[in-house]
């Protein structure tokens, strides 16, 4: 019986800074490789302090390297800042449910982030663009909350010169010298530039909850179906492997049954913001 | 290196006897640890900084307000240590009397006149509080928690549920639930359910735990046949004048 | 398991048992009921007299010695590293006098424990293990309810040794396993006569008479919104303390928190795991102080709906009818009057 508590190998092999408080690992597994599918997390190590979920960041189709884009916020996270190329960390998974990428085909993609929210999103967003052909219009929506809190800018910008999906990005607030050439406004005032049609698309959605209410609303009252819209939700998370009960949003455990959810399968639960 | 300094206020030192009894312990980190100032060891002049201040006790005269901001200043990390410095602690049970009537009691009616004694208040009422270390004292697992943690940087890992869970996992059984007036459901854990593991109840020298419900446990006091009195000393004997419990406390 | 006939049905009083205890001791640590001031726990025996029989209920439920309050999964270091490797504790172990309720949560753990990754330490000493169940007369006390959830007062499988108080200290033992047969076989018990066959069907049928708590779970789930939106949660969560001690010592709760702890070299160290409790505030807590269920009702409620099986556990971690939460609740919070309740409105 291979013990599933015990982590694997893997080495830092290079870290770039996203944002003030966004840093993006990439990672090289010793002793085996990771596969997995986007929207799929693992469970991070830094010994001596703790472990934390993290989403699978990079290309589920590039296999000798995966990324991790992690914010700032306490202890493991905080640990792992600290840490630098060469480092070596604990890790294990992939755990959980993705994006339903296979089940979309044929139809429009709406993908919407917020804040953090787009490193989950950014294996669904390489995985369509690379298959285009097989869904209709793609759009993404990415909003965080000031020009320098939005990451993975670049590669935003690259895939928007690049044909097969429209980018519209936005902040909440700019300061007066900002030379921000995008909207300004919370993520869901770019529903009224959206061009897919509600009635045939799937919307994925990633970021704070509340951020994910109101784009759910918004989202329900353009015409979306409820099992159409799909959530990442976030959850104090221990063991991954659906035992340690942390996760649990009413009968649902976000280890298994998630991260990802239809907004159908979530909306009656209790103990939520969305 | 880690430079700590201890202080203190209004207390007993016995938190600082606590930090003593950790001894051998430290041993293992002398290279890693300077303790530049304790006034109870050493004759060190206070020095200009130090990146951990254990403070011990509570506020109680005029000249201990100048002394904490003083410290505060000086000091990265600032640590209330023991339930004096977090809470009040004991001190503060002379809050509920009239302070002319505390100083005849304490010091006699002719004698110190020079002593000026003001309301009894935990460091925090004065200035900001990195940690708490509840506690009186504080356990030597949470005071050695602080110092690693401190030493690598990281959060402390210091519980904030209730003594009830440190006691259900020792599996002893429950005092309260067989009419003794046990504190432990409102109180934080951390010093391994001491006293409910010796048959006594838990006295709450930990100070309020994540959410406590002092109004429920003050309706059990009544069913089991506490006085209000009596209910009303337990409630302030260490944290009463913690936020979560001063108005049931009455202060 | 291969179940062993009708045929193999002995008859013991507590001289007997006793052998069967030695027998056991030479192969397995043997755990049974022991006395602690008021109450019981299941700790390590020598004999039929460290224990007894006739104990309403213990402290812990018997599932603490698979699941352990706390343990270790890993060991550290960090220097030239990071290397861990798994520590896993195990030892061969008899649960001596099990009832039937902490049986039944046993039985749920291990499919839960299995569900979709194997608990390697649960399953470590669970698998080594030998159970020797007890079936019950009557209510052990006024807490007990499990006659109507179907999780006793009588055992139907899942043991390797099963005892039946036929007559005054008098047991009937069956065996449930080839290693209970065999442990049975050592120890030499006289077979049962018919009578005391008879006797064992009597009590079986007697005992779930005389329950005088009866509780009914069937759909108070999530997300019935009957459920979710009564009152009696703002009204019992005004009395609860969020003190933890109805899940911690329930036998069906397995919720555990996993932290790390450094030697005093900070360098070595271990990775633990250790009960916890959703009815606790950090339960739900994420980074930066965000919480799911900052309110003390939602807490309970989340609780008792997970206790009625509606909850992400499933049937896995409902409730055998134990009585140890309505005992042990300083709050005196009972999850069958509560129940009751909330059928009116369902
Ligand atoms: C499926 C999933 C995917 C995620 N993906 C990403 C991602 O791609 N990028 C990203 O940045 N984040 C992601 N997150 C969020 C991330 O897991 C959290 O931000 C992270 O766990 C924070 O850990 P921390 O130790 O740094 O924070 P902390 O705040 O230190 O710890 C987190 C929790 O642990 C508890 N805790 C920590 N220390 C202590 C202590 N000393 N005592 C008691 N309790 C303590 C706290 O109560 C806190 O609630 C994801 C979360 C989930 C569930
Ligand atoms: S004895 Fe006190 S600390 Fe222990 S469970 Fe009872 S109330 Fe809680
Ligand atoms: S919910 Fe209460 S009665 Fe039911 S199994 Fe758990 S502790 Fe026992
Ligand atoms: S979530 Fe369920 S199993 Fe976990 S502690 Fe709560 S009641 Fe028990
Ligand atoms: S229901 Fe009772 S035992 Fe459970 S947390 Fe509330 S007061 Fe404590």
């Amino acid at each position: 019986m291979t013990n599933p508590y015990i982590p694997m190998k893997a080495e830092i092999v290079s870290i770039k800074t996203e944002t003030r408080d966004i840093k993006t690992f990439r990672l090289k597994p010793l002793g085996g490789k990771l596969k997995f599918e986007a929207g799929q997390f693992v469970e991070v190590s830094v010994f001596g302090v703790g472990e934390a979920p993290i989403s699978i960041s990079s290309d589920p189709d590039v296999d000798d390297y995966f990324e991790l884009s992690v914010r700032r916020v306490g202890s493991v996270t905080g640990a792992l800042f600290k840490l630098s190329e060469g480092a070596i960390i604990g890790v294990r998974g992939p755990y959980g449910r993705g994006w339903p990428l296979k089940e979309s085909e044929g139809m429009d993609v709406l993908i919407v982030g917020g804040g953090c929210g787009a490193a989950p999103l950014r294996p669904a967003i390489l995985k369509l663009l690379r298959s285009r052909d097989r869904y209709g219009r793609i759009e993404l929506l990415y909003g965080a909350r000031t020009p320098s809190d939005v990451m993975y800018m670049e590669e935003f910008e690259a895939i928007a010169e690049g044909s097969g999906c429209r980018v519209l990005l936005t902040v909440d607030t700019i300061a007066p010298d900002n030379r921000w050439r995008y909207s300004v406004g919370v993520v869901t005032s770019l529903f009224d530039k959206i061009s897919v049609n509600p009635f045939r698309s799937v919307a994925l959605v990633c970021g704070p909850e509340i951020m994910m209410m109101y784009a759910v609303r918004d989202l329900l009252r353009l015409g979306f179906k409820p099992e159409n819209i799909y959530l990442s939700m976030e959850r104090r998370m221990r063991c991954g492997l659906g035992f340690c009960g942390h996760c649990q949003i009413g009968r649902k455990y976000v280890c298994l049954d998630g991260p990802v959810f239809s907004y159908s399968e979530i909306a009656p639960m209790p103990d939520k913001i969305v | 290196m880690l430079k700590i300094g201890l202080f203190k206020f209004s207390s007993c030192s016995g938190c600082q006897l606590s930090f003593l009894r950790l001894n051998e312990k430290l041993l293992d980190l002398v290279d890693k640890l300077d303790i530049a100032y304790w006034v109870m060891v050493s004759d060190n002049d206070v020095e200009d900084s130090y990146d951990v201040a254990f403070v011990e006790g509570s506020i109680s005269t005029p000249e201990d307000i100048y002394s904490i901001k003083d410290v505060r200043a000086r000091s990265k990390v600032l640590i209330a240590f023991g339930a004096c410095a977090s809470f009040g602690g004991l001190n503060s049970i002379r809050n509920y009397m009239v302070q002319k009537d505390v100083e005849k009691i304490v010091y006699g009616s002719s004698g110190a006149l020079s002593v000026k004694s003001i309301i009894s208040y935990p460091i925090d009422f004065y200035v900001d509080v990195d940690i708490y270390l509840g506690g009186c004292p504080p356990s030597l697992s949470d005071i050695l928690e602080v110092i690693k943690a401190s030493i690598l940087g990281f959060k402390p890992r210091l519980p904030d549920y209730p003594v009830c869970v440190e006691c259900k996992l020792s599996e002893n059984e429950c005092l309260l639930v067989n009419g003794e007036p046990c504190m432990g459901p409102i109180i934080r854990a951390g010093c391994g359910a001491l006293c409910p593991s010796l048959g006594r109840t838990c006295e709450g020298c930990y100070g309020p735990q994540a959410d406590p419900n002092p109004n429920s446990l003050a309706d059990k006091f009544r069913e089991i046949g506490l006085s209000e009195d009596e209910i009303l000393c337990r409630l302030r004997k260490y944290a009463g004048m913690h936020r979560d419990f001063r108005g049931i406390a009455k202060l | 398991m291969s179940v062993v006939g009708s045929m193999n049905t002995f008859i013991a009083d507590l001289h007997d048992l006793d052998r069967l205890v030695e027998v056991a001791r030479s192969r397995y640590s043997v755990y049974a009921p022991v006395r602690r001031g008021r109450g019981y726990v299941f700790s390590k025996i020598e004999g039929m007299s460290d224990t007894d029989l006739r104990y309403n209920r213990t402290i812990l439920p018997p599932t603490k010695i698979f699941h352990r309050p706390k343990e270790v999964l890993l060991r550290f270091q960090l220097a030239d590293g990071p290397e861990f490797g798994e520590v896993v504790e195990v030892e061969p172990m008899m649960i001596f006098g099990v009832h039937a309720c902490d049986l039944n949560a046993i039985l749920r753990l291990d499919r839960f424990f299995t569900r979709r990754f194997e608990d390697p330490y649960y399953l470590a000493r669970r698998r080594g293990s030998v159970v020797v169940a007890l079936n019950c007369n009557g209510p052990r006390d006024e807490y007990c309810f499990c006659a109507s959830l179907g999780t006793g007062p009588t055992v139907y499988g899942g043991y390797d040794i099963l005892l039946t108080e036929v007559r005054d200290r008098m047991f009937l033992v069956e065996a449930g396993s080839e290693i209970g047969a065999n442990l049975i076989d050592e120890a030499r018990f006289r077979r049962a006569s018919m009578s005391d066959m008879e006797a064992k069907k009597a009590v079986a049928s007697t005992a779930k008479r005389e329950f005088r708590r009866y509780a009914d779970f069937r759909s108070l789930s999530y997300p019935v919104i009957e459920v979710l939106a009564h009152t009696v949660w703002d009204e019992e969560a005004d009395k609860c303390f969020s003190c933890g001690n109805c899940s911690l010592v329930c036998p069906t709760c397995y919720c555990y928190e996993i932290y790390d702890t450094l030697d005093m070299d900070l360098n070595s160290g271990f990775r633990v795991r250790r009960l916890d409790s959703c009815q606790l505030y950090g339960y739900a807590e994420v980074a930066l102080g965000g919480n799911f269920r900052k309110s003390r009702k939602a807490r309970l409620r989340h609780w008792m709906v997970c206790k009625f099986g509606g909850a992400a556990g499933g049937e896995l971690s409902s409730c055998v009818g134990c009585g140890r939460c309505i005992f042990y609740c300083p709050a005196r919070i009972d999850i069958t009057s509560v129940a009751s309740r909330l059928r009116e409105a369902v």
